[in-house]
């Protein structure tokens, strides 16, 4: 489906930057040749990667999602991102997540793993796909049509997660999508805005992953000279191993604790950490396993203490990639900061060390990598002569061999997109099948290094064994995608691949999904609820209002105004608000406030009847 | 075919400057990527169509992926002094078998010892020491190889102390050795 206009329609729509992260999500365009964040209304440029899902299907994205938080606490998901692409069996044993995951039944649910919502289950892709929708709708709202949109991942992502990623954007209906690297994106932003030239190291530490890169910087070309990281080790690591002090101080046993009681800690500790970024020490109420009250004070040196382990990791990660490029610390030109965790005083004052140098930190770590994700969508988008970004395969790629051994095909750090090509024979005579089984990592065996998918060739032609000549073919796109075709050729016929993946979604799945989410939105529920809503709240609206004039006595002045705010918030989401859940919860808000203003109302009327029936029974 | 001197239009000598190497790689992937050719990847998707099917390649794309394929090929192998002596020695019509010397082969096996001995008791130091050693022989070596090329320029064999398949079967085994040890240097620093 090639578009066939290419000047004018595609012109009108605007190409955006989704920076899809752990805790929070990035929307941004360029505007007048500058990226600019876009910032929801009323709300701040940050979207939280929450999501809520009400029992009759609909859902809420953000903020607001996290409202929810305190009656139903079981059908919130957040930290998706840490998932996407991991296995059922991966997802459990991931320590102290505070989320339900659904027991596995079949081989198709073990490749992917499902959050218990209760009455129903939801894969990361899915929680994903409603993160990138209502980040498309922020965009759409402000710029109107949404073109090709590049959306970011973690540096070090593997074909697995990075595919799983795609799906989502799919999912999410975003009608052309580029996976771009966040580091290269960071680095991206940064050389555009100073201009500055040389080899730049990118230390980025978000909410779920850390990424370290080194891209060279020269007029025309940005080029990524080598990659490392680790997916499971973010700030909300950070959160976990105070979350486990805390557990430990409140007599909780790890391994007993409920969901919720994990959950609540987990917001504490993360509350925590970043007030200690301002401030020494800070003390927090919080309740003991025996539900008893106590006041815990945690100082800067504690947690300190704490998030070294983590930092230690990072050392690794930084001296492997250099090493692997042949770069010395004084070849650097500069460190960049990127990722919420880069703003904790001890990460910077180890990074400091590490490097010899103080880092650079004229950029925003929370929107510089949304920032160059736009940049790089209206490079490709408008075909941009001017700056080419060349990115690097981050993991080795290879097939196992006889034995069980793993025989690398493209090594890490080879420059994307790419392709390999390698030679295999039939063992048997008239064998007309081959299996290929496809592996990413370093390790020198197989089962050390992660399962990409098996790949089935059919169709071969009857032949001698030893006789055909299977040529396959393993190519990276420029989104680090993996695809693969084979070829027999002594006779030129093409291979049927057929791809039987390890992990996340077959094509089938996707297509349904699509369908129920079509589906869902055809169907009216979203517009039954809004209407009601609507009604419900222009009665609130007058009623309540009525009652402030002709109750006006039985309000303080603090009660009034608090009640005038929310009514007006109110009588504006009437006006303009599309989404029920919202309107919903504007609701409750008033109907909380009002709540003993209106017992005192019906006190004061119940008194007057007493008293009125008092009267008629004495006449 | 052309060997990876004439792909990346280096002068094939032994003594090549990385510098000038890596921007002649960067040069051809800058006009060879398909942000600058446009060949689609992934198609424009309707809100309303299905997930496309996989694989959706045109030829010329593979061709380029290809082209693409054997670049960075070619720029690791001139970076690899072992496979960059390989291909010189290829070019100038000397096919090599190797060396196989019992004394090299019991040497190598004591330091892969060490080194597997250094790696269980988690020594960081010892493992440092013996990645050190074997980093100066490599530097040794290579130069030992670069003396070689120079001389030997126009084809014409000189004597030289150590056969150069020798030395070439020590590089390998070096290089083993190294990448091993820093492995474990990786998980213990």
């Amino acid at each position: 489906m090639k578009d066939s206009t290419p000047t004018s329609s595609k012109n009108a729509a605007r190409a955006i930057g989704i920076d899809l992260g752990t805790t929070n999500s990035v929307v941004a365009c360029v505007i007048d040749g500058r990226p600019q964040v876009i910032s929801g209304d009323e709300e701040s440029a940050l979207l939280p990667s929450i999501v809520y899902y009400a029992p009759d299907g609909r859902s809420l994205v953000g903020e607001q999602a996290g409202r929810f938080a305190e009656h139903n606490p079981e059908r919130i998901l957040s930290s998706v991102k840490r998932f996407v692409g991991l296995s059922a069996d991966e997802a459990a044993a991931q320590p102290l997540t505070g989320l339900a995951l659904t027991a596995v039944a079949t081989d198709d649910q073990a490749r992917i793993a499902h959050f218990d919502l209760g009455d129903r289950s939801v894969t990361p892709v899915e929680a994903s796909a409603e993160i990138l929708r209502a980040l498309a709708e922020r965009a759409r709202a402000a710029v109107g049509t949404v073109g090709l949109t590049v959306v970011t991942v973690p540096a070090y992502f593997d074909d697995a997660q990075r595919q799983a990623t795609r799906d989502a954007a799919r999912l999410a209906g975003l009608p052309q999508v580029r996976l771009l690297n966040e580091p290269t994106a960071a680095a991206l932003a940064y050389g555009l805005a100073t201009r500055k030239s040389g080899l730049y190291a990118v230390y980025d530490w978000g909410g779920g992953t850390f990424d370290f890169s080194v891209l060279r910087l020269a007029a025309g070309v940005f080029q990524v000279k080598c990659t490392s990281g680790d997916t499971a080790l973010g700030g909300d690591d950070i959160d976990r191993v105070l979350c486990a002090e805390l557990l430990g101080a409140l007599g909780f046993d790890e391994a007993k604790v409920d969901a919720r009681s994990v959950r609540k800690l987990l917001q504490t500790a993360r509350s925590l950490k970043h007030d200690l970024s301002r401030e020494p020490a800070v003390r927090a109420q919080m309740l003991r396993a025996d539900d008893t009250e106590v006041t815990l004070e945690v100082t800067r040196e504690e947690l300190d203490q704490l998030v070294l382990p983590l930092l230690l990791r990072t050392k690794r990660i930084v001296r492997r990639a250099l090493r692997d490029a042949s770069i010395e610390l004084k070849d650097l030109d500069g460190v960049i900061l990127v990722g919420g965790a880069t703003r904790m005083p001890c990460v910077i004052s180890f990074v400091t060390e590490l490097f010899q140098r103080a880092p650079l930190c004229d950029v925003d770590p929370d929107r510089v990598v949304a920032e160059g994700a736009a940049l790089q969508a209206d490079l490709l988008q408008n075909r941009g002569k001017d700056l080419l970004l060349l990115d690097v395969l981050p993991l080795s790629l290879g097939i196992e061999t006889m034995g069980g051994g793993f025989e690398r095909l493209l090594a890490r750090n080879t420059p994307v997109p790419t392709s390999a090509h390698t030679v295999f024979t039939t063992a048997a005579d008239n064998q007309t099948g081959y299996e290929l089984h496809v592996l990413q990592g370093e390790r020198e065996m197989a089962k050390n290094c992660r399962s990409l998918a098996k790949f089935v060739l059919s169709g071969i032609p009857p032949m001698k064994a030893g006789k055909a000549r299977l040529h396959v073919a393993f190519c990276i796109d420029e989104n680090g995608l993996l695809t693969v075709t084979a070829k027999e050729a002594t006779t030129g016929t093409a291979q049927v691949v057929e791809v039987v993946p390890s992990y996340g979604l077959e094509k089938a799945q996707i297509d349904k999904m699509l369908l129920e989410a079509r589906a869902l939105r055809d169907n009216d529920i979203e517009a039954r609820k809004l209407a009601e809503f609507q009604v419900h709240g222009a009665s609130l609206v007058n009623s309540v209002s009525e009652a402030l004039i002709s109750d006006a006595d039985l309000l303080t002045e603090a009660e009034r105004v608090e009640i005038v705010g929310s009514v007006e918030r109110l009588r504006r989401g009437l006006k303009s608000e599309k989404r029920s859940l919202l309107l919903e919860l504007l609701l409750e808000d008033l109907h909380a406030l009002t709540a003993s203003f209106n017992e005192r109302k019906v006190n004061r009327s119940i008194m007057q009847a007493v008293t009125g029936k008092d009267l008629r029974e004495r006449v | 075919m052309p060997d990876a001197f004439d792909l990346l239009g280096i002068e094939p000598r032994f003594a090549i400057d990385a510098a000038e190497l890596d921007r002649r790689h960067r040069d051809l992937l800058t006009q060879l990527h398909p942000d600058r050719i446009p060949v689609p990847a992934d198609e424009l998707i309707p809100d309303n169509a299905p997930a496309p099917p996989d694989n959706p390649q045109s030829d010329a794309r593979a061709v380029l992926l290809s082209q693409l394929g054997e670049l960075n090929d070619a720029h690791r192998s001139l970076l690899d002094p072992i496979r960059r002596a390989e291909q010189l020695l290829v070019r100038r019509g000397r096919a090599l078998t190797p060396d196989g010397d019992p004394e090299l082969l019991a040497r190598v096996f004591e330091q892969r010892e060490a080194i597997e001995d250094a790696t269980h008791r988690r020594d960081a130091n010892s493992l440092s020491t013996y990645a050190a050693a074997a980093r100066a022989r490599q530097s040794a070596l290579i130069e030992e190889l670069a003396a070689f090329f120079e001389t030997e320029q126009g084809c014409v064999s000189v004597p030289q102390k150590t056969p150069i398949a020798r030395v070439l079967d020590e590089l390998r085994y070096l290089k083993k050795l190294i990448e091993r040890a820093e492995l474990t240097l990786d998980e213990l620093l």
